[in-house]
């Protein structure tokens, strides 16, 4: 790919970016979130076109426009959103798109053929069972039999270790080196160093849509990668005074509830977040972390257990006691749930409080105090908006969430739930959240770091819950806990 | 993002609406839509010139403007509720049957309910209006909001089930018996009708009804409840985040909605009718949707955009009578108003560009 | 007796079919994603076109094949609306519904009061006459087989043929794809937006097939209507609950159809009893079973279990 740009409004996205694959490596595209890195796959897949630029895919010029003509080109991709219709079977997600069959399915050939290509790679799947039955794990194995299915020699994976648990990164791994060594070219999309580091021949290493450097992982390491993708020296360590918590702030006893599928999906969960305290929720992807929080917020309704807040009964409280009781929740939703689109900065900011001094008058609003601390939260947190009354759909998903993060943490809140905060966010921008978070639990609130990124929650975390299938699997202390017996609990496995 | 010989059409999210457009947009939109009605009209061998300068006639003369205002009162009523109704993001289509059983509501008062001071009718026929209304659009909100069920068909089928009732009332125990060939209820005593406005025909039901859009439009922008409808109206879970009662702002929503709906009735029955037919429905609920859409759920718009339809409305009956143009043209032109409104709309938040595709 | 039942089963399946046309229809397009809230209209300008058309050539088969036409036409408005330009598709189903309302009214004055030819019925004398050997069963089947609307019978083949390719071919498996998971189809390769088009279109084309068939088939003349209660009389609203009845299966859809369309058949039957209820509580009938089946299909188990598409009303641009 040569001189690549591609802008969106308001965006350079791809800066004349140069990058080379060759057949047989596997080369990692590296970078933080934003630097441009999906983009330029995504121009490879046809989904995007670019301003300028030139494709030449096995040493011919090729014009790709859509999906389809990257497919016919043999090239394949494993999106970070899993595209999978969930109500269909393995097989039928599989097919998809193929011209053949013509017109009849003929689905036990299919099936044949999946059993094959799982057993080559060592990623098994049941062709027949549906999408919804399988785990995460299970799901991307489908995406890439998917590509393999097509006898793509081209494969392209955005962000696939995000899903994963530890051990499963592991076989992902192996899977990947056996495509290489058959000759494919693999891409392998990462802002996670050590990753890259391991399972990578080549690094290419993405900055605000500019390829900065192409390194071997041989001649580098992680602090010098560290720096190519952020332009300065990162601080690893971050300052965090002793742990001295205070008395429990919220008790859960033995929580069950149902997920938005009608099935179980906590299943006797028992735990407890004391002030001054940062309790780390570590966890693949969809094992209870979102229905835990919402448990916590008052937002899902228990079928068995109790919640005290304080030492208060609040099972059957409503969202809008704990609300009252100083629980903030950062969610993981931010235009669906986080905030309104169409509403402005200012009225985003007062959401959750507007109904309380200064802000109301009886039944009126008084939009003077409102703007007033819009303007003080805008400044202090540097969110960058022309001015107050903006809606926020105008916003960029960083500055999104620096502002729920003001709303949620200017409450003086007692407990904060946040989940994935700094997902999406810069390195400054995320280490500013830390600093925030950590300056709450000085003031004496209690945290709940919900997060993907094991080492977000062991640097920031006192104590580490692991949470898998709805259970709570393993509470460690913070000096306790290692990415490996952690990553072999969220595995499944109750450790040691 | 389909490309035609090289050219492609970009549309990108504009971060701020020109005032202009604001109100260009829905002024392009009545004016495409005479656009087009010339040219259906000329297709009847009507001269389109000569029908609107009739229509636009009833915006010049005194008779005109007060018919104009007689059957705007409902219709303000309606989309006024209805603007309301769908910022809680409630899909009410059903506003014509809520509107029926008003009319039902406040007829009972003025005919069936003895011994009420006659001072008081009017005021009674009035709240019983808006209950019936609010009532009767109640039963589809709550299964709306307890159980999902899609409100748009619910609405719509209680349409058909008032329309019945009324059959059944004017025809059954409802029925005048001095006139019984007629599907009607007897006349209402004159204790029972709106008050004309001295000098004029017109009773004063409009003048309440730009009252009430003045008051809702201060409740919207400015009051609590005026944010929590705004923001269950966007996102039902942010709303839940936020700590709003959903169910209940919803509902609140639905009554405003569906009570306006019904006063507008009680307005008819009381005004320029006077007694309880099934003729009185006449699609203003439809109207009102419409309305409501072309001022942008923005109640104070509602107003000019009132006066502008029952205009063409009256309008449209004069060409009845001296062109032949069915009655059902006025449908017609509401309906390719809302279309053009609609499109428009993306002019309003989109800006589009055409830019050569990349012909590398 | 038996004669009654077969009376009130013919008639269920003649009423039911208007259902059955309709619904199948809005099942591809809602399986492809789009919700079509204007099969009303739809329904009302195909009922003008055939019938305007019958009356013209003096042909009640030219009658539907203009009205087919007529559903693609106006299809295309929608779906320019809807997928292309993405307009929340409440609203534009809205405007379809209200533009049939008004151009059906407009250009169908003149037609009040015109007689055009009828579909000629089907009869299977021989089978019927076999059958007639067998007690009860027989007669009731033998009536079902003998003197219907061939409509009846088309849409039936309709139904099975709509169901195999929806579930069983390579075109099916693109549709509901494109309905559960837009972005995903669209990166394999499975164009989103032709299938949507195309759907729509054969939704459009069905509804107004509906509303030729229950004009020359079943009513037979065109009446003015007021605007709030148009010759359709909302069974193109009550053909989007049999959708979610028929849990977005064109077979179900036959059963769904004929329960529904059993339900008006029944208002026929019981006012000739003479029960003393007045009639206008029967024609209230169809619409308060419709609210019963929203209501008790958006349970959330029961809704859980029928599967909604899951993109459905949701537009689609790669870019956003």
């Amino acid at each position: 790919m040569r001189r690549i740009i591609k802008s969106f409004p308001g965006v350079v996205a791809n800066d004349n970016l140069d990058f080379q694959l060759l057949p047989g490596e596997v080369h990692a595209l590296l970078g933080e979130n934003g630097a441009g890195k999906t983009t330029l796959m995504n121009i490879l897949y046809g989904l995007y076109r670019p301003d300028s630029g030139q494709i030449i895919v096995k040493g011919r010029e090729a014009k790709i426009n859509s999906p389809r003509d990257a497919m016919q080109l043999g090239i394949g991709m494993v999106h970070q959103h899993l595209k999978l219709v969930s109500t269909h079977s393995v097989a039928e997600n599989i097919i998809l798109g193929l011209n053949e069959p013509r017109f009849f399915l003929k689905m036990d050939e299919v099936h044949d053929r999946i059993h094959e290509l799982g057993e080559r790679y060592g990623l098994p799947v049941n062709p027949q069972q549906k999408i919804w039955q399988l785990s995460m794990g299970e799901r991307q194995r489908v995406e890439i039999l998917k590509i393999l299915f097509r006898e793509s020699d081209i494969l392209v994976l955005d962000e696939p270790t995000a899903l994963l648990a530890p051990p499963e990164i592991g076989e992902l791994f192996a899977a990947l080196r056996r495509m290489a060594s058959e000759g494919r070219g693999v891409v392998f999309i990462s802002h996670k160093l050590n990753e890259v580091l391991e399972v990578s021949d080549r690094i290419t290493v993405l900055r605000r849509g500019r390829a900065v450097d192409t390194r071997r992982p041989s001649e580098t390491n992680t602090a010098e990668l560290a720096n190519l993708m952020v332009g300065r020296p990162v601080l690893f360590k971050l300052e965090k005074k002793p742990f001295s918590p205070g008395a429990g702030f919220l008790e859960l006893q033995n929580v069950e509830v149902m997920g938005d599928k009608g099935l179980p999906a906590l299943k006797g969960i028992s735990l407890e977040i004391r002030a001054g305290e940062i309790l780390g929720l570590a966890g693949v992807a969809g094992n209870g972390q979102r229905e835990l929080a919402e448990v916590i917020t008052g937002l899902r309704r228990l079928t068995k257990g109790k919640i005290y807040v304080n030492g208060l009964d609040f099972t059957s409280s409503s969202p809008l006691d704990f609300l009252s009781a100083g629980i903030s929740y950062v969610p993981e939703d931010r235009q669906g749930v986080g905030s309104v689109a169409s509403m402005t900065v200012a009225e985003n900011l007062v959401l959750r409080e507007y109904r309380n001094g200064p802000f109301a008058r009886n039944i009126w609003l008084d939009f003077k105090a409102i703007d007033e601390h819009a303007s003080q939260l805008v400044s202090e947190f540097s969110i960058m908006t022309p001015d107050t009354r903006n809606p926020v759909q105008n916003l960029s998903g960083g500055n999104l969430q620096k502002l729920i993060l003001a709303r949620e943490l200017s409450r003086k809140p007692k407990l904060i739930v946040a989940e994935h905060p700094t997902r999406g966010l810069d390195v400054g921008a995320t280490e500013y959240v830390h600093q925030r978070l950590i300056q709450a639990r000085e003031q004496g609130s209690a945290v709940l770091l919900i997060s993907e990124d094991l080492d977000e929650i062991l640097t920031l975390g006192d104590n580490v819950a692991v949470i898998y299938e709805g259970k709570l699997v393993g509470l460690l202390s913070a000096q306790q806990a290692s990415i490996e017996v952690v990553g072999m609990m969220m595995a499944g496995s109750s450790g040691g | 993002m389909t490309s035609v010989l090289g050219y492609t059409v970009r549309w990108e999210r504009r971060l701020h609406a020109p005032l202009g457009l604001r109100f260009g947009v829905p002024v392009l939109s009545v004016g495409l839509a005479f656009v087009v009605g010339a040219a259906v009209l000329a297709a009847n061998r009507v001269d389109p010139l000569r029908a609107y300068s009739q229509i636009s006639m009833v915006f010049l003369t005194l008779s005109g403007i007060s018919q104009a205002l007689s059957i705007g009162a409902p219709v303000l009523l309606i989309a006024v509720g209805l603007a309301i109704g769908f910022r809680t993001g409630f899909w009410n289509i059903g506003a014509e049957g809520q509107y029926l059983m008003g009319a039902v509501g406040a007829t009972w008062i003025a005919l069936f309910v003895p011994d009420i001071p006659p001072t008081l009718v009017v005021p009674l026929m009035a709240m019983g209006g808006f209950v019936s209304g609010a009532a009767w659009a109640s039963g589809p909100a709550l299964l709306k909001a307890r159980l999902g069920v899609n409100e748009v068909l619910t609405t719509l089928m209680t349409v058909y089930i008032a329309l019945q009732l009324v059959f059944y009332l004017t025809l059954g125990p409802w029925r005048d018996p001095l006139v019984p060939a007629f599907a009607g209820t007897a006349p209402f005593p004159a204790y029972a009708r709106l008050p004309r406005i001295p000098g004029t025909s017109i009773d004063p039901s409009i003048t309440i009804g730009i009252l009430i859009a003045i008051v809702l439009y201060q409740l919207m922008q400015r009051s609590r409840v005026g944010f929590e409808i705004r923001v269950v109206g966007e996102s039902t879970s942010a709303a839940r985040y936020a700590g709003i009662r959903y169910l209940r702002t919803i509902l609140l929503g639905m009554i405003i909605s569906g009570g306006l709906a019904g006063l507008a009735g009680m307005v008819v029955v009381s005004g320029s009718a006077g007694y309880l037919r099934a003729e009185i429905a006449v699609g203003y609920g439809f109207t009102g949707i419409i309305v409501a859409w072309l001022a942008g759920l923005n109640t104070l718009a509602v107003i000019p955009a009132t006066v502008l339809f029952s205009g063409l409305k009256v309008g449209a009956d004069v060409l009845q009578t001296t062109s032949g143009v069915p009655e059902a043209f006025t449908v017609l032109f509401q309906a390719m108003i809302f279309i053009f409104v609609i499109v428009g709309e993306l002019f309003r938040l989109y800006r589009f560009r055409i830019i050569r595709t990349l012909s590398a | 007796m038996s004669e009654v039942v077969a009376a009130v089963l013919a008639r269920a399946m003649e009423t039911g079919t208007i259902l059955l046309l309709a619904a199948l229809g809005e099942i591809y397009a809602e399986r492809s994603g789009v919700l079509n809230l204007g099969v009303e209209g739809m329904m009302l300008l195909g009922a003008l076109g055939a019938f305007g058309a019958a009356h013209l050539l003096g042909n009640a088969w030219a009658g539907l094949a203009i009205a087919v036409l007529i559903g693609a036409v106006v299809s295309l408005l929608h779906s320019f609306m809807s997928v292309t330009l993405r307009l929340n598709q409440v609203a534009t189903g809205l405007s379809i519904y209200l533009l049939g309302v008004g151009l059906s009214g407009f250009l169908g004055k003149p037609l009040v009061g015109v007689t055009v030819p009828g579909l000629p019925v089907v009869a299977f004398p021989s089978v019927q006459d076999a059958l007639s050997k067998v007690p009860v069963i027989g007669l009731v089947l033998g009536r079902l087989l003998g003197g219907l609307n061939p409509m009846v019978y088309l849409s039936i083949a309709l139904a099975v043929i709509m169901w195999f390719i929806l579930f069983r071919t390579r075109w099916g498996l693109n549709i509901r794809s494109v309905g559960e998971n837009p972005s995903m189809a669209d990166s394999l390769g499975v164009s989103v937006f032709r299938i949507r088009y195309i759907c729509v279109m054969i939704g459009g084309s069905l509804a107004a097939l509906s509303g030729a068939y229950l004009i020359l088939g079943l009513l037979g003349s065109w009446t003015e209507a007021p605007a709030a209660a148009p010759v359709t009389a909302g069974r193109g609203w009550i053909a989007i609950a049999l959708v979610i009845l028929a849990a977005w299966s064109p077979l179900r859809a036959i059963l769904g159809a004929y329960l529904l369309g059993g339900v008006e058949a029944l208002q026929y039957t019981l006012q000739g009893f003479q029960l003393g209820i007045p009639s206008q509580f029967f024609t209230m009938l169809p619409y308060i079973s419709a609210i019963v089946v929203l209501t008790s299909f958006s349970v959330e188990t029961v809704r859980k279990r029928i599967g909604v598409p899951a993109a459905l009303g949701v537009s689609y641009s790669r870019e956003e």
